[in-house]
């Protein structure tokens, strides 16, 4: 590994006009996933590492050397950032070898010398045979492959990956996930993504956006184990109410007392924040209070409906405004004749819900 | 010939079509009936037309170049400009297009003229470009050039904008990226916006004659060179005509077996 590439990426910068001020640090050689909704700053990220876009203050530093603060400015080609977008991008009036060769031509290579690369990064991605095609002649996740190749074949310091699988059908999304799991692994990468799949398999890291700022960070599993917004908690698959601790195993939040367990882990504090999480599969919807064990039920109103694999997600909302969800059967939500704006119950049982002390707010390591 | 069957118009729309196409293809006709044929190598190998054909195409070589090398960068600057001057600079740059050849050649004659506002102090440098062959390029490029930039700016800015920075981020320089990624993109709007430049340049006559006036050999192109014979020699006229029109023909079909061979 080179002396740049020994060095993480650090972001502290504000952008005004889109009210950012954004913190977090991709330690060397780890891969950072950038939760958020849309909007969040995503996006405002990704152009700051990139160089579209010039930090109002702050600064921004990669590989150990300053991509922007009060003095400098390195514009988008002097970063080496290999950036990966939605689309792959190839030039269209140059073959598969010449897309991949483009890089390393840029930076000074002869042409033999950059096609020899360009081989070799398209043989890494399993394309070495398509070599002579043109853009247009490849599958939506050949032409990603190909993009990956290319971005990589110039040795960037920091690999910058938007929603690299989010323009792919099920099975290329698949494939092309692995490859990246192989490929970027020991980089020092940034990802932006809006599935969970791709956490589980990519991140080493992750760090939640929300209006313009980074909310958390930490390592995947400490960040997902107490999600720290609705957000998050929809990725990580687990409803989560935020609501206060007060005796053990109890959270008033969604303008009633929620009964669960604690997790010894992450145990509240009577008194303090608490997060009660759920799975959506452990609710189940009622029109008139069930009888028997000891349960949760809350009134609720239905607020949207969506298909979740063989079973309907159905999204309601407790008297305070959280939201939970629901997984039923098409026939159960057929019986109970629902649609948006009904009022039920929404009941589960204790012993599925899992309290946690919630997340300080604001990022560690922060400023 | 025939109509694509899922692309069915109303059967109407037929009869104002016909007229239209009648309108350019009798004329054209017309002329064909008249044309001398047998007598053409001999109208054509006169000493005033060889002088007039040569001057063309000599001068429309060189207001082409002169096209591409301005014209280029314009256009590339234009496509990058928004705002209310953007909207100023690209109306002055393809005013020409709309602007009557003969005031054409009245604000170049009036501003780069013997007596003209710049055109004085020139001439003081012993610089006279009125009635002479560069008068001749200078109208030509000025009345002809906007049709190429006003091609290829158009074509820049429906390119997508992403490949520029990809290229960027794969550690390309600005220069690098406008010659490996931009203009190749927009290659057929350059070969295309070129030869009507071309195109346009070699019919020019109105801001030529004003500006240049009508020497042989100097200054009088072929379009000069019919005005003034066709009604004391119209048979060498239409001789010339022909030569234009074929010169035409060729320059309209060339970009597209060009663009469809490249494919």
């Amino acid at each position: 590994m080179s002396d740049s590439a020994a060095a993480g990426l650090a972001v502290h910068a504000t952008v005004t006009v889109r009210g950012c001020d954004l913190h977090l640090e991709v330690a060397p050689g780890r891969t950072l996933a950038i939760i958020g909704p849309n909007g969040a700053g995503k996006s405002t990220l990704v152009g700051l590492v990139s160089g579209e876009l010039r930090p109002d203050s702050g600064h921004v530093h990669g590989a150990g050397r300053p991509f922007a603060d009060a003095s400098t400015f390195l514009p988008v080609h002097r970063r080496r950032v290999g950036y990966l977008a939605q689309r792959p991008l190839l030039l269209p009036h140059l073959d598969v070898l010449d897309n991949v060769a483009f890089g390393p031509r840029a930076r000074g290579a002869g042409r033999r010398e950059a096609r020899d690369r360009a081989r070799e990064e398209l043989r890494e991605v399993g394309l070495a045979d398509l070599a002579r095609r043109r853009p247009i002649e490849l599958s939506g996740g050949q032409a990603q492959r190909v993009a990956l190749a290319r971005a990589l074949a110039t040795d960037p310091d920091i690999v910058l990956l938007d929603e690299p699988m989010a323009a792919l059908d099920v099975a290329a999304a698949a494939s092309m996930r692995t490859l990246l799991a192989r490929r970027v692994s020991g980089r020092t990468t940034l990802l932006v993504t809006h599935d969970a799949l791709d956490l589980w398999t990519l991140a080493d890291d992750v760090a939640v956006v929300e209006q313009g700022r980074v909310v958390a960070s930490g390592p995947r599993d400490e960040v997902l184990a107490a999600p720290p917004t609705g957000f998050a908690a929809d990725l990580a698959g687990v409803n989560r109410l935020l609501g206060v601790a007060g005796a053990t195993g109890v959270v008033s939040a969604g303008g009633v007392e929620v009964i669960g367990i604690d997790d010894p882990d992450l145990p509240p504090r009577p008194g303090q924040p608490a997060l009660a999480l759920f799975e959506p599969a452990g609710v189940s919807l009622h029109l008139t209070a069930p009888s028997g064990s000891p349960r949760n039920v809350w009134p609720a109103r239905v607020s949207g409906f969506q298909p979740h694999g063989p079973l309907i997600r159905v999204r309601v909302r407790l008297l305070d405004g959280q939201q939970v969800a629901a997984d039923v059967t098409p026939r159960a939500m057929a019986e109970m004749h629902l649609g948006e704006g009904d009022e039920l119950l929404a009941v589960v049982k204790a012993a599925q819900v899992r309290v946690v002390a919630a997340p300080a707010p604001g990022p560690p390591g922060s400023g | 010939m025939s109509l694509a069957p899922d692309t069915a118009v109303p059967r109407w729309l037929l009869v104002p079509a016909s007229a239209a196409l009648a309108l350019v293809a009798v004329p054209l006709i017309g002329l064909m009936v008249r044309v001398p044929w047998a007598q053409i190598p001999r109208l054509l190998a006169t000493p005033a037309a060889q002088d007039a054909l040569w001057l063309s195409l000599r001068t429309c070589a060189a207001s082409t170049v002169l096209s591409l090398t301005l014209g280029l960068p314009l256009a590339v600057v234009l496509s990058r400009l928004t705002g209310h001057w953007a909207v100023m600079v690209r109306t002055i740059s393809v005013l020409p297009m709309v602007l009557p050849p003969v005031v054409a050649g009245l604000v170049l004659l009036i501003t780069l003229g013997r007596r003209g506002v710049l055109g004085q102090y020139l001439s003081v440098w012993g610089v006279d470009i009125g009635f002479t062959t560069a008068a001749v390029v200078i109208a030509q490029t000025f009345v002809s050039m906007p049709y190429l930039v006003i091609t290829v700016e158009g074509a820049l800015r429906s390119t997508d904008r992403a490949l520029e920075v990809v290229a960027a981020t794969l550690g390309a320089r600005p220069t690098t990226v406008l010659r490996r990624v931009t203009l190749p993109l927009v290659g057929p709007a350059i070969l295309g916006g070129t030869t009507v430049a071309f195109a346009r340049a070699l019919g020019e006559f109105g801001a030529t004659l004003t500006f240049a006036g009508s020497l042989q050999g100097t200054t009088r192109t072929l379009p000069l060179q019919i005005y003034l014979q066709r009604e004391t020699d119209t048979n060498q006229a239409l001789a010339l005509s022909v030569v234009l029109i074929a010169l035409a023909s060729v320059l309209m079909v060339a970009p597209t077996l060009v663009t469809r061979r490249s494919r």
